[in-house]
């Protein structure tokens, strides 16, 4: 089993890992020959949200090799607050455009990433090299303890079976919907996600003393391509709602981190799911999934 | 009657800022009593037998405001705290200019410069990634259409955003006490600037139990020099027992603090005191007004001779007012501790 890696993109690995720390503490990595999962399963977080996220190597590493006796790949479970301990620190090293001021910052630096074992323990190994300010070279190594799944652990990790999605729907910029969400959570506890096929996006909460609805109008529906002909068009103004839990809800906005398109699909009854896109959506070096379980209500 | 289908009120404005300030001034309790007339609106919220604090909110705060007087008169009781949240849906009505607070009905005690009063420091870090300086606004259409309807307020960002309705439900108000102040039996009254009074109260200790306010009128007898005063501080003490002055004394469990208000021009536009009052109230009710004097501009105190305290804090003008007008006064009155001595 080996595994070795550049990351190229060390301020998208921090954003990602940001939004699923604010949901979860730790998370299983899959790392195959061309593709990086993130996993954190249901019952690892107290909404029941999940995130299954799949993103091209290519988007993160580079000079990425990876072998393993299970098809090259590699499953390792991890504490995020340890890996987000790393990140912050190799970012800021790096020098990311967010703080591209950082007095720590190197020059001509690059961060690579190694399984390593410290006796009967497996390590991610990761070494930030570069230059100091004074053209001292300097190299910082840190160390997290990870978990390597057995193959029975692997096969208990599935995805959650969701019927087909009623409609999809782009979803507003993220940051601003995450600011209107959190005024929501001092009102109630769940949220009312409704949508139509004319673009409408309406947020309900209700309380006994109010009643708020938010509503959005002309927001792209991208349609389904597939069983299109089996089922006739509901009608365009017919809404399609899922009540899910605030905190939940919120939880997945905190993706805004990572800053690319949203599209919601709302399974009546069953679940919400987010797909948050990562770069432009035609050419997506990846896909975060966040499965948000609707909560059953009385009306 | 004819207007009967006609709703009772409807209240638009572009921007809630002003309107939201003068309802959280009187943000002490969930619930208030909203009375609708010509003028505005009064919105008063009673602490039993304790506290009344009302907002007289005028109609020069809206681009439109209709009343058309139904046969009862339009009264009721609603949700503040969730009015409150709505106005600031979209985050343009914070308690700061630079719109940063959503809930602030946890008032932090902080210590005399400390900086201005911050907000959610979880909601920091998103307000400032995103406004980046834009101004925008929130404005708002309040419509009721009578007794046992829902208060009905439709929110809008700007023209291509998102809006919000809100249905607040309405109930019939509690009986207020609302006491009067009585003005023929006044024993002190004056007006200063907010600011004073707003620096006054940054500096009360947070042990203290009870604050006392004391005014005495000008040409008092000259206190006896302290022993070990300096002179400058003596010479302080005999000008100020000649103009006149007002004293805030707060016992804490750490001693005395004394705030002084000589009644100079530069610090009091009026101060009438016939002779030397002395009330003292509770802390944590005194305390209330320190959120309502943000951004306001002058305070009106006055006692009436047994003790009952009246503060009105006005608002600054708008270009609506007109001559004689206001932009909204927030009323604060309150009865004062009976002596223990």
């Amino acid at each position: 089993m080996r595994f070795r890696t550049g990351i190229s993109n060390v301020a998208l690995l921090h954003k990602i890992t940001r939004s699923l720390a604010a949901l979860a503490r730790s998370c299983v990595i899959r790392l195959s020959p061309d593709q990086v999962h993130f996993i954190v399963p249901g019952n690892e977080s107290s909404t029941g949200v999940q995130v299954w996220s799949q993103v091209k190597v290519a988007t993160l590493f580079d000079a990425y090799k990876i072998e393993s006796n299970a098809n090259n790949e590699i499953w390792v479970e991890l504490h995020l607050d340890s890996l987000l301990k790393v990140l912050r620190s190799a970012d800021s090293s790096v020098g990311s455009i967010t703080e591209s001021k950082s007095t720590a910052a190197l020059t001509e630096s690059d961060v690579t990433l190694k399984l390593n074992k410290k006796g009967q323990q497996p390590i991610w190994a990761f070494e930030i090299r570069g230059y100091t300010a004074q053209r001292k070279p300097m190299s910082i190594t840190h160390e997290i303890p990870v978990k390597i799944l057995s193959p029975k652990r692997q096969a208990e990790l599935n995805e959650p079976l969701c019927p087909q999605p009623d409609i999809h729907v782009v979803l507003p910029n993220l940051l601003e919907l995450r600011n209107i969400v959190s005024r929501l959570s001092h009102l109630a506890d769940d949220v009312k996600v409704s949508a139509n096929h004319e673009g409408r996006l309406e947020l309900t909460a209700k309380s006994s003393r109010v009643n708020l609805t938010t509503t959005w109008n002309e927001l792209n529906v991208p349609t389904a391509n597939s069983n299109e002909e089996e089922q006739p068009l509901p009608p365009p103004d017919h809404m399609f709602t899922v009540s899910v839990a605030i905190k939940g809800f919120l939880k997945f906005l905190t993706s805004h981190l990572v800053g690319g398109t949203a599209i919601a699909c709302i399974c009546e009854d069953h679940c919400l799911i987010a797909y948050v896109y990562i770069g432009e959506l035609n050419e997506a070096g990846g896909v975060l999934t966040f499965f948000i379980p609707a909560k059953i209500t009385d009306d | 009657m004819a207007n009967q289908d006609l709703p009772v009120l409807v209240a638009e404005t572009n921007d809630v800022r002003a309107f939201a300030r003068l309802l959280r001034g009187i943000g002490l309790k969930h619930n208030a009593v909203m009375e609708i007339s010509e003028a505005g609106f009064a919105v008063t919220v009673e602490e039993v037998r304790t506290l009344c604090a009302i907002a007289w909110i005028p109609t020069n705060l809206f681009t439109s405001f209709t009343y058309n007087p139904p046969p009862t008169p339009a009264t009721f009781e609603f949700s503040l705290d969730s009015l409150l949240q709505c106005l600031n849906i979209f985050g343009n009505a914070g308690s700061t200019s630079t719109n940063v607070s959503t809930s602030s009905v946890k008032s932090k005690r902080r210590w005399a410069g400390e900086g201005e009063v911050g907000g959610d420091e979880e909601n920091e870090e998103y307000v400032v990634n995103g406004r980046k300086g834009k101004e925008r606004r929130t404005g708002m259409r309040m419509e009721w259409r009578g007794l046992g309807y829902d208060l009905n307020v439709l929110l809008s960002d700007d023209s291509r955003g998102p809006t919000t309705t809100c249905e607040l439900r309405t109930v019939e108000p509690e009986e207020l006490m609302n006491a009067q102040f009585d003005q023929d039996d006044m024993a002190l009254y004056l007006i200063m600037k907010s600011e004073w009074l707003r620096d006054a109260l940054f500096d009360l200790p947070p042990s203290c139990t009870r604050i006392t306010l004391i005014a005495t009128p000008p040409k008092a007898p000259i206190p006896p020099e302290q022993p070990g005063a300096t002179f400058s501080s003596n010479g302080r003490r005999g000008h100020r027992a000649e103009v006149g002055q007002f004293k805030i004394l707060a016992e804490g469990d750490f001693g005395i603090t004394e705030l002084d208000y000589p009644n100079d021009r530069e610090v009091m536009d009026k101060f009438d005191c016939a002779e030397k009052v002395k009330f003292s109230y509770n802390s944590s009710h005194f305390a209330l007004l320190h959120r309502a004097l943000h951004q306001s501009v002058k305070i009106c105190l006055q006692i009436e001779k047994s003790g009952f305290l009246c503060v009105q804090i006005m608002m600054p003008l708008n270009n609506n007012a007109g001559v004689g007008g206001h932009s909204g006064i927030l009323e604060f009155k309150m009865h004062a501790l009976e002596e223990d001595d």
